[in-house]
């Protein structure tokens, strides 16, 4: 037990700073392992040792060797490249979904926040209508319309998180209509349309920011989910969701076939929450209310 | 207080009503005819007909859509394309083992998460609070059809402690049932418990800095009554909220953990659907599913206005 807990509060002394590493530790952690998934995905476009799609029958389960650093699957492929490509199809796929759900969010959003009416009132009912489906469902049946592809993945997710950006951009831009500095904008005659851009949506850009690098995260993990269920992006494609459906039949035997997979999500996972966490304590307001530091 | 439980209530129909407008639209637009998909290919186009007529698909779609809505509300959901079995009864079967892992696994994760964002809250910046915000953190970022996948590798294959995938109902044999819901609730738990063990250390920080606190412990208070009648107390009412989340959280994803360890749940119900287009049983699910989500919701926001009355105004 630490003295600071023990002593009664009305004697106790400032909070003292926290040490430096431990300030910075979330932010530089957090960074290097969202760096190394980055440039696994762009070694997926640029180089990878082998090919990860073609069989090589004479090599299937080779165990990790310095020839194949995460061992062969049951087609002979080199995992390691098959990591690499899946890096790329997975960082492709989750920065694709946000910047849709971002664009569709902010822009219905907005307009709809800003000018309200009966528009804004049936934007909201079908926004609650679609965060009525929790997690991937909605994602899982727009698959099911959409069958197993990049672009249906992209689709579905994209449309399964723009409700809840559209319902932070509409907040923010509520609490901002009305405040003086877009008064005047009005009041000198710019078009809507130009105080609304310029002047009203540039407010929700540190929450955006933030909340951007969640959905990045949830995307990367659903896209996962959804290729481990067969319904995201079809083999022989490598993403490391598929990679570790695959791996299901066989490892018993061959345990790499699993565990390098699931690492690279978790790995690419961490970066993003612990570097999320980072962001939001400098960039969202509220956040940086509740976490006073002296 | 009943005024604002009956606004509430009525605010959940639009929102019904839209979605079974979505779950209806997103069905008619899967591509292929349904009553091809339960014939087969020697039949003739008159039997295909035939069969149209007797599914309604030769009305327009608004009728189809009054109809089907006019079924679902009296119960009927129709028959599954596959087995034949009604819907309902299907959806019934499945959602007492989905109800069953998920209840469990927020029981858990509720009962070490407060407890553990309490207490790190308030040994903030020490060693503890790194500890309980590092693995908090750790169990966020794996993946829950991973960690199942690596928990059977050590404790089934290697260890051979536990039964690798299926289920026993607990109604049966309770004992085997139990064995066989240890780890997909334990996957469900660890992950759950990081989001609730991080939603509570934020609300304790906040409530630690009040006023109230500061008297608590100037009137000499001993700290584990001022820690559970004045904080613990004050900040549980947000952190209520993220156990809707949570449901949802668990909901939306027990087809990947029912899929991992081979449960029959509604998940996989959903994911079977999919793969065999049986479309009366994929719009049963994510109906169904949806529903529960639009009611427990309901329920986290009526209890929050209870805890914290400040709410209603």
């Amino acid at each position: 037990m630490t003295l600071e807990a023990q002593t009664p509060s009305a004697v106790r002394p400032a909070r003292p700073r926290r040490p430096w590493f431990l300030r910075q530790i979330n932010g530089t952690v957090g960074a290097a392992l969202l760096a190394v998934v980055l440039i696994g995905a762009l070694m997926g476009y640029v180089w990878v040792p082998y090919d990860p799609v073609e069989p090589n029958f004479l090599k299937r389960f080779e165990a990790p060797s310095l020839a194949h650093l995460m061992g062969t699957d049951q087609w002979g492929r080199d995992v390691f490249s098959r990591i690499l490509a899946g890096a790329r199809a997975s960082v492709t796929v989750a920065l694709a979904t946000v910047a849709l759900a971002v664009s569709v969010g902010t822009i219905v959003g907005g307009l709809s926040g800003y000018f309200g009416g009966w528009a804004d009132r049936f934007v909201m009912l079908l926004t609650d209508a679609l965060l009525a489906f929790p997690g991937l469902l909605l994602a899982l049946a727009v698959m099911a319309v959409a069958g197993p592809s990049q672009l249906g993945v992209i689709v579905a997710l994209g449309l399964s998180y723009a409700p809840s950006v559209l319902r932070l951009v509409r907040g923010t831009v509520l609490s901002v209509r009305e405040r003086e500095f877009v008064e005047a904008s009005r009041a000198v005659g710019d078009p809507a349309l130009y105080t609304l851009f310029r002047h009203v949506l540039p407010n929700c850009t540190a929450p955006l920011i933030v909340m951007g690098t969640a959905l990045f995260g949830s995307a990367l993990l659903a896209e996962s989910a959804l290729s481990f269920l067969g319904l995201g992006i079809p083999p022989p494609a490598p993403t490391w969701g598929n990679m570790l459906a695959e791996s299901r039949g066989d490892f018993v035997t061959a345990p790499w076939l699993a565990l390098f997979p699931g690492l690279a999500i978790s790995i690419a996972l961490l970066g993003i929450n612990v570097f999320g966490d980072a962001l939001r304590d400098r960039l969202d307001p509220r956040m940086r209310g509740l976490d006073v530091r002296p | 207080m009943w005024a604002h439980v009956a606004r509430r209530t009525a605010m959940m129909v639009p929102t019904l009503l839209v979605v079974s407008i979505i779950v209806f639209a997103l069905i008619r637009a899967i591509p292929g005819d349904p009553a091809e998909i339960m014939l087969n290919d020697l039949d003739s186009d008159a039997a295909v007909a035939a069969m149209r007529t007797e599914l309604g698909l030769d009305r327009p779609i608004p009728v189809q859509y009054a109809i089907w809505i006019g079924n679902v509300l009296t119960g009927d959901l129709g028959t599954s394309i596959r087995t034949g079995q009604p819907v309902a009864e299907a959806l019934f079967d499945r959602l007492g083992v989905t109800a069953t892992i998920t209840a469990l696994a927020i029981g858990v994760a509720v009962l070490l998460a407060i407890p553990a964002g309490l207490i790190a809250a308030w040994k903030q910046d020490t060693f503890t609070d790194a500890a309980i915000i590092g693995v908090s953190i750790l169990f966020l970022s794996l993946p829950s059809f991973w960690l199942g996948l690596m928990m059977i590798w050590l404790f089934a294959i290697t260890l051979g402690w536990l039964p690798a995938i299926g289920f026993v109902s607990i109604s049966e044999d309770f004992v085997g049932g139990l064995r066989y819901l240890i780890m997909p609730v334990a996957t469900l738990a660890l992950v759950e418990m990081a989001v609730v063990a991080r939603m509570m250390r934020a609300q304790t920080l906040e409530v630690l800095r009040l006023d109230y606190v500061t008297h608590a412990r100037a009137k000499g208070l001993p700290e584990s009554l001022v820690l559970t009648r004045h904080v613990a107390r004050n900040a549980l009412g947000p952190a209520v909220t993220v156990i809707g989340l949570i449901l949802g959280g668990l909901l939306g994803g027990a087809s990947v953990t029912e899929t991992v360890f081979s449960i029959p749940g509604i998940g996989r119900l959903l994911v079977d659907a999919i793969y065999a287009r049986d479309y009366p049983v994929l719009q049963g699910c994510l109906l169904l599913i949806a529903f529960i989500y639009v009611c427990v919701n309901l329920l986290v926001d009526l209890a929050y206005a209870v805890l914290d009355p400040r709410v209603r105004l």
